[in-house]
């Protein structure tokens, strides 16, 4: 029997190799497309679960709050690990880490890294990474000794074993000129599904030795930098512990918190829900969104319905041609139980074999799809994986089998040998579900134009600086140019394509660090609260083309005494107008006769889902800097550079050369958006393959299952585009319908996607009629092709068969 | 083998209701050779669909070996269909995606005959049909005649008590009429009853007995002292 249902299914197959076609490839399509959605939401729910101890980690967090202000911060000072382990027995040990960036040496061979983590020597013991050469129990025992990742060592030592030799770091070094590191372990890469990755473990009490006051200054309990990680014993609880930290808190901090008028509360996140939930300032790399992975599950699961929706739409519609075959079987006695099974049986081979085909459709794009979202996708044939892709393929195999089995065999046997005619039930289902699988297609390409002016909006708007042909070098630590900086700078501005050099410590693009300051605010109250800080050199503003609304530039002696404050300080600190902010008193740590000189315009300094916050510009001490910005003319843009590469060697020869326009840097930012872009572009794309390969099968049937109509129809006259479009115009019908239902679905789901962004673009009309307009011209195209082919052909043919 | 007891058949679209039979009372001796005659519409299809038990009849009585199956299921019905009646049809209704042995092996197969068994009796009705070396062909591939051919031959494949055929010589010219006709009457001689539907008299004149049809009635039935040869 099954051999003979077999071969039936087969021959089904070979002889409607059209049909075939779309059903399997349409189906591969969406499994291939879901296999690796779901590969990347995976991946994405998996971070950090390899850890042994991952249950029982958790991150300590801190909260502040001022007069004015209130946020969260990832970030901890350093003394709070020793102290909780001291304190609560609970607390099994705790282990700090900081990551840096920093230009490394061996030998000839000096490069830029980054992913530099600090950590105390229990690392080993909290989290679970290996050593392939060197000793866990003492590789970070010892100030600047530090572990390479298997590629790092490559890079530097070859195939040497480089255990035991020296790297120069410019890092912890006070004097500027480089700092011997020892090499004191090997470990394989750390897996890339990790909140935090790294290519180089050092000692954290490098840093300790590098800044001794670390240990001893009465302030270091607020010198907030790092990360502080705690392993809980088996059993304890979570929210106990937590609810003692308030107390932990004022023990520690009570006096000076009371003193700055500034609060720390601390909170406990487990490690598990830190990559996808976790959002605060100064996270230690950029988290991941959970938003994200629910809108990709959503389309992985929307692409594969819609391939599911086509085979039932296509198995359902070819019952056409195979109720003469289920008639006989039925006449020559075959039970309804053997026909479903058989039907169940062919649906079953049809997923099967695209089963086979998805896997080869995903493995050829894996690299293309782990290039696009910068995930490596290893898990991609993974056993979880596999059986989730299995059971996922005989469950749509099933229900798509399921429903053409049950209709099929529930024909009566003498109605199907005579003349079939579908019932009206079975055409309102598979009309319901063309209609459904536009919904989702035009949902898609709206999302798409959302997104696409979403980004292009960012890329165009006016940040409050001029970002255009500003040249960006790093200091990168080299005492030696903070030194020359004058001479440096006198030099670039004797060149006609280079009108302004300015200093800063930091850049504006996502990366200022908040400070405590004291002040008044507009009726003379004293207020404590803290502010993002930036030092920049006097001639930052003008090389920035940054307005001032009010009060004067810096000038070189105003260095500790002078501030001056963007428009949302003056707000929030309760000033006013921006007149008003001058002369106000502004005290911070290093300061304390400050005032505001100059009210600037706001600018952005973080990426545009946050909102402008208040930002104070200082004048830096003299060689206190780590960037130099440099406003050239975009004219002799090439010339310039090869001048500035020139100047550098002349004054620094030691010193790696590092540049970057600002414009550039500012897009990295919105890497992440991007490639949610890009992504969703390409499934968009499929997902309107799949669908339009869905409409072309299912046209092709209803104008088959209307020939006699069309020749009749041609015998008394009709024209050509006459029958088009009559054929066409039920499609359209059924993609009208999707429009009206997918546009109120698209602007709910794009609006909330937008809410994450403080500027943000207004919904516009025209992408939905865009997007609907498109979902109709490749319907038209799709139906037509099968509609003229009809109506070209010779009447009598059609006639012949009645 | 088969009685009918005041059969009706009615058929209720949205308003109208057809009647497709009225108080048909017939029967068919195990080992006779019926036709039924009568003009389009009569009811002469109907009738052929209910005693081949494809459906049931609105009301009256029905008698298949002895036994009342009007109010049978459907389930019930496929198993006396499969053990008992062979159909013929006017259009030879061949899966076209089977060859002719697969087509003939097919009743077997849902009998549950063993693997060998049906090999051997499909061999031995190919060849009593004359289409042995046809087996592997697909009936699109096959002449009108020779398509009817694997048609009785799949009908008796399972040998039947009853052979129902519903116009055989339809689609057929005059010379493959005949042969077809043959086979039937052939059949009939060895002791396999038959009930054809038909409007050409020429064929009935086959049968033992005609009845014949008229607006869901039967009207009159016409015993043959000697059926043709």
């Amino acid at each position: 029997m099954l051999s003979n249902y077999l071969k039936v299914a087969l021959r089904n197959l070979a002889r409607h190799k059209l049909y075939s076609a779309i059903n399997i490839f349409g189906l591969a399509i969406g499994l291939a497309c879901f296999g690796l959605i779901a590969a990347w939401v995976m991946n994405e729910l998996g971070y950090d679960r390899f850890h042994e101890n991952h249950e029982r980690i958790v991150r300590l967090v801190g909260r502040v709050t001022t007069e004015a202000d209130s946020f969260d911060q990832a970030v901890t000072s350093s003394p709070l690990a020793e102290a909780l382990v001291r304190d609560y027995p609970e607390v099994e040990r705790a282990v700090r880490l900081t990551d840096r960036g920093a230009i490394v040496r061996y030998e000839d061979k000096q490069f830029d890294e980054d992913n530099l983590l600090f950590a105390d020597e229990s690392f080993f013991d909290m989290f679970s990474y290996d050593l392939t050469l060197g000793d866990k129990g003492t590789a970070l025992r010892d100030p600047y000794s530090i572990i390479l990742t298997q590629s790092m060592s490559e890079k530097y030592f070859g195939s040497e074993n480089p255990v035991g030799k020296t790297l120069t770091i410019f890092l912890f070094d006070p004097d500027g000129k480089g700092a011997p590191y020892k090499v004191t372990g090997v470990m394989p890469d750390p897996p890339q599904n990790s909140h935090v990755v790294f290519n180089f473990l050092g000692s954290f009490n490098t840093y300790e030795t590098a800044e001794p006051a670390s240990r001893t200054s009465e302030w270091r309990w607020f010198w907030n930098g790092f990360y502080t990680y705690l392993l809980l014993k088996e059993g304890s609880d979570l929210e106990a512990l937590e609810a003692k930290l308030p107390e932990f808190a004022e023990r520690y901090l009570g006096e000076k918190m009371t003193q700055m008028r500034m609060f720390y509360t601390f909170s406990l996140q487990p490690l598990d829900d830190i990559y996808l939930h976790s959002d605060l300032r100064y996270e230690i790399q950029v988290t991941g969104s959970l938003d994200t992975v629910v809108i990709f599950a959503t389309i992985g699961v929307f692409v594969l319905a819609i391939a599911c929706i086509n085979y039932m739409n296509l198995a359902t519609a070819r019952a056409l041609g195979r109720a003469k075959e289920v008639g006989i079987r039925k006449i020559l006695g075959v039970t309804k139980a053997d026909l479903i099974r058989q039907f169940l049986l062919e649906a079953a081979l049809f997923a099967g074999l695209s089963l086979v085909l998805a896997f080869l459709f995903m493995e050829l794009n894996r690299s293309f799809v782990s290039g696009l979202t910068g995930k490596p996708l290893e898990n991609i044939f993974s056993g979880a994986l596999l059986a989730l892709l299995l059971g996922t393929t005989l469950l749509a195999g099933f229900c798509s089998g399921l429903y053409p089995a049950l209709f099929l065999s529930s024909f009566k046997p003498m109605m199907i040998v005579k003349a079939w005619k579908s019932t009206s039930a079975s055409v309102f289902v598979r009309k319901g579900l063309v209609v459904l699988q536009f919904v989702v297609s035009i949902t898609l390409l709206i999302g798409t134009g959302l997104v696409w002016n979403q980004m292009e909006y960012i890329r165009s708007k006016d940040l409050g600086f001029n970002k255009e042909e500003l040249l960006v070098l790093n200091q990168n630590g080299f005492s030696e140019v903070n030194a020359g900086i004058g001479s440096f700078r006198e030099a670039l501005l004797s060149h006609s394509g280079i009108s302004g050099v300015a200093t800063s410590r930091g850049l504006i693009v996502g990366g200022l660090s908040n400070w405590h300051i004291e002040t008044v605010d507009g009726s003379g109250k004293p207020i404590s609260t803290s502010i993002y800080q930036h030092q920049v050199s006097f001639e930052y503003l003008d090389v920035y083309q940054m307005k001032l609304l009010a009060g004067r530039q810096f000038v070189p002696t105003d260095t500790g005494s002078a501030y001056i404050v963007n428009e949302t300080a003056v707000n929030v600190l309760g000033w006013g107008t921006p007149e008003n902010a001058l002369g106000k008193p502004f005290r911070t740590g290093d300061s304390n006769n400050a005032q505001v000189i100059g009210v600037v315009r706001d600018f952005h300094f973080s990426s545009l889902e946050n909102p402008i916050e208040p930002v104070a510009v200082s004048l830096a001490g003299p060689g206190q800097f780590s960037r130099i910005s440099i406003r050239v003319a975009a004219s002799q843009l090439q010339e310039t550079i090869m001048f500035i590469k020139q100047t550098w060697q002349e004054h620094f020869p030691r010193a790696l050369l590092q540049y970057s326009f600002m414009n550039e840097r500012l897009d990295r930012q919105y890497e992440s958006e991007k490639i949610f872009g890009k992504v969703f572009l390409l499934f968009v794309f499929l997902s309107l393959i799949v669908a339009s390969l869905g409409l072309f099968g299912l046209a092709s049937f209803a104008t088959e299952q209307r020939v006699k109509e069309v020749g009749i129809r041609r015998v008394l006259g009709a024209s050509v585009s006459g029958v088009v479009r009559l054929l066409s115009k039920d499609f359209l019908k059924l993609v009208a319908v999707a429009n009206i239902l997918a546009w109120p679905l698209a602007y709910y789901v794009m609006n909330r996607w937008l809410e994450d962004f403080a500027y943000r673009i207004e919904i516009s009309w025209w992408v939905f009629a865009l997007a609907g307009g498109l979902a109709f011209v490749i319907a038209i195209l799709t139906v037509s092709v099968q509609a003229i082919r009809a109506a070209l052909a010779n009447p009598v043919e059609a006639l012949r068969y009645e | 083998m088969i009685a009918t007891k005041n059969l009706k058949r009615t058929y209720t679209t949205d308003e109208v209701e057809t009647t497709a039979l009225n108080n048909v009372n017939i029967e068919i001796k195990q080992g006779e050779f019926v036709a039924i005659m009568g003009p389009s519409g009569c009811g002469k299809s109907t009738l052929l669909n209910i005693l081949g038990l494809l459906d049931n009849p609105s009301d009256g009585e029905y008698y298949f070996n002895g036994i009342e199956v009007s109010k049978h299921t459907e389930r019930q019905r496929a198993n006396l269909r499969k053990a008992h009646i062979g159909f013929v049809f006017q259009s030879f209704n061949l899966i076209d995606e089977l060859t002719v042995f697969e087509n003939v092996e097919l009743p077997l197969f849902y009998l549950g005959v063993s693997t060998t068994e049906r090999e051997r009796r499909v061999q031995e009705v190919l060849e009593q049909m004359g289409i042995m070396h046809r087996k592997g062909h697909f009936p699109q591939q096959l002449s009108g005649g020779q398509q009817q051919r694997v048609a009785v031959a799949r009908a008796i494949i399972a040998k039947p008590n009853i052979i129902l055929a519903d116009e055989p010589t339809g689609n057929l010219d005059s010379a493959n009429g005949q042969e077809v006709m043959k086979l039937l009457t052939d059949l009939n001689e060895s002791g396999t009853s038959i009930a054809m539907v038909t409007h050409s008299s020429e064929q009935s004149d086959y049968a033992h007995r005609t009845i014949h049809l008229f607006d869901g009635h039967v009207v009159t039935e016409n015993i043959k002292e000697h059926a043709r040869a």
